[in-house]
């Protein structure tokens, strides 16, 4: 670990969590009064962790792993669009609403929908991206295959052949030999996810959730795409040998 | 990675890209045309200041497939002899008309092998297909840095090709987040004056219509330098440019 002690990671963690309660506190009265002019709940409720200008930079960000996101770039992690489009408005409403669970986006589900849908064009205008290129047609999700012992091994041999274990780890802890010294587009650490920890998949739990991540790649992180590398058939058995490796009690709980 | 888009952002251009209804619109503001008794531009790019002990690399992955020998950064490529920059690109900048784009007759590839990209910087022209290959027995993620062009990162396995389009004019750092020492650069230009320097840092650019222009050297560790330079008809006019180390 280059980056990070444990000491520092748990740092990070209860600063991420206080941050979070402060914020839980701030939207029990986000509904009072609800201002709906996009970039007054910008500055509101983003601004702190994000910056005024959308940079990343807001005054808790120092204080926050993983980082606010840096809107100026284009780049969103959780999206239904292919590797390098930009997120289409349903995309990002749905992170507003669900959060990014493991992480200080805490789901806003507090601000009315109106509210929420006069952020995305704010969001939007923070990136000159999106004067350049529109977001593409969401990815296809193909027919889901029953998850039997067969698929998990099909799939186990893929997350060997695509070297998902160089990051994620050869038991899927997030402890593979790349992981320590991975950063996102802005230089900052960031870890794997470790799957034997659970169910805080950053763009939700669902087995077609886990199915988009690795076919849109999360832009802004090291986790690329394999939508080119693999069939629908492939992933799905990627997705059921990645769900194996969660503990099962774990898994129930953070099933749909 | 820090800082790459600020470079990024730093060698955008101010182009008409943006209609007013807010749809794409691409045009780049140069217009080709048949060039008569068009001027020639030679010239070098030199070094100024001590020339630098070469970069050793650390590769601490894949080290049958990346480790064969020492590899040496390819940042700042000076030859001892000439004091000349190779790979630095020399373009004219904000030309509004001029010769004909040449597409390429097939897409320019970027390879990768035993973990190095081939070449190490790759000049194109905007709306060109850059088919990016993996050469290497090891799986590398193609990672983009861009904002006007699509900011990718995708899994390449052996023997993979990903073909992938270059719309915008725009410097774009190419990254393998399992091989940190891995770094290419695609610089996507809106005209057809451009040109990479060679080992001596030598360059020539034709075919251009008289009048006054600015060319621009830039080179990733060493930045841009921007002359005017005046072309008449049918001559030839050297321009030598000097880079030194940032902040010095």
């Amino acid at each position: 670990m280059k980056y990070f002690n444990k000491k520092g990671c748990i740092g990070a963690v209860a600063v991420a969590f206080t941050v979070a309660f402060s914020l839980a506190i701030t939207r029990a009265y986000a509904t009072e009064g609800a201002a709906t002019d996009g970039k007054e709940v910008y500055k509101e409720y983003c601004a702190p962790c994000h910056g005024e200008e959308g940079k990343g930079d807001g005054p808790v960000a120092q204080s926050i792993f993983p980082k606010p996101r840096d809107f100026t770039t284009g780049a969103y992690k959780i999206r239904s669009t292919p590797s390098g489009s930009l997120p289409t408005d349903e995309d990002i409403l749905r992170t507003l609403y669900y959060g990014i669970p493991g992480t200080s986006m805490i789901p806003w589900d507090v601000l009315t929908q109106e509210q929420r849908e006069a952020l995305v064009p704010v969001l939007k205008g923070f990136s000159e991206a999106f004067q350049y290129r529109k977001p593409e047609p969401p990815v296809e999700i193909g027919l889901e295959i029953r998850a039997t012992a067969e698929t998990i091994a099909l799939g186990k041999k893929i997350y060997e052949e695509k070297e998902c274990w160089k990051c994620h780890g050869e038991e899927g802890k997030g402890d593979g030999p790349s992981a320590s010294e991975l950063e996102d587009d802005w230089g900052n650490p960031i870890l794997p996810f470790d799957f034997t920890k659970g169910t805080n998949l950053r763009g939700g739990n669902s087995d077609r959730d886990v199915y988009l991540r690795f076919t849109t790649g999360m832009t802004g992180t090291p986790m690329p795409s394999f939508a080119a590398e693999l069939s629908n058939e492939q992933r799905w058995y990627l997705v059921h040998y990645v769900r194996s490796l969660m503990k099962p009690a774990l898994v129930a709980k953070g099933a749909e | 990675m820090k800082g790459l888009y600020g470079i990024a952002l730093g060698m955008g251009l101010t182009l008409g890209v943006i209609g007013s209804s807010g749809t794409l619109v691409k045009s780049y503001g140069y217009t080709e045309m048949d060039v008569a008794q068009g001027g020639t531009i030679t010239g070098t790019v030199t070094f100024e200041g001590d020339m630098p002990a070469p970069k050793l690399l650390k590769v601490d992955k894949d080290l049958e497939t990346c480790g064969h020998h020492e590899m040496f950064s390819e940042e700042l490529i000076i030859s001892k002899d000439t004091k000349g920059i190779k790979n630095v690109i020399v373009s004219i900048e904000g030309i509004e008309k001029g010769k004909k784009f040449i597409p390429p007759s097939s897409n320019p590839a970027l390879d990768q092998k035993e973990c190095t990209y081939i070449p190490h910087v790759l000049a194109i022209s905007a709306g060109t297909t850059v088919d990016i290959l993996n050469s290497d027995k090891v799986l590398h993620n193609v990672h983009s840095y861009a904002i006007k062009n699509s900011p990718f990162n995708e899994g390449v396995s052996t023997g993979g090709k990903l073909p992938k389009k270059f719309e915008f004019p725009e410097l774009v750092p190419i990254k393998c987040d399992l091989h940190k020492w891995m770094s290419a650069f695609i610089v996507i230009k809106d005209n057809p004056y451009f040109v990479m320097t060679d080992d001596n840092g030598s360059f020539k650019i034709d075919n251009v219509p008289a009048g006054t222009y600015k060319l621009q050297a830039w080179q990733e560790k060493l930045g841009k330098q921007v002359q005017d330079v005046t072309i008449e008809a049918g001559k030839e006019v050297k321009v030598d440019f000097q880079l030194k180390p940032k902040g010095k």
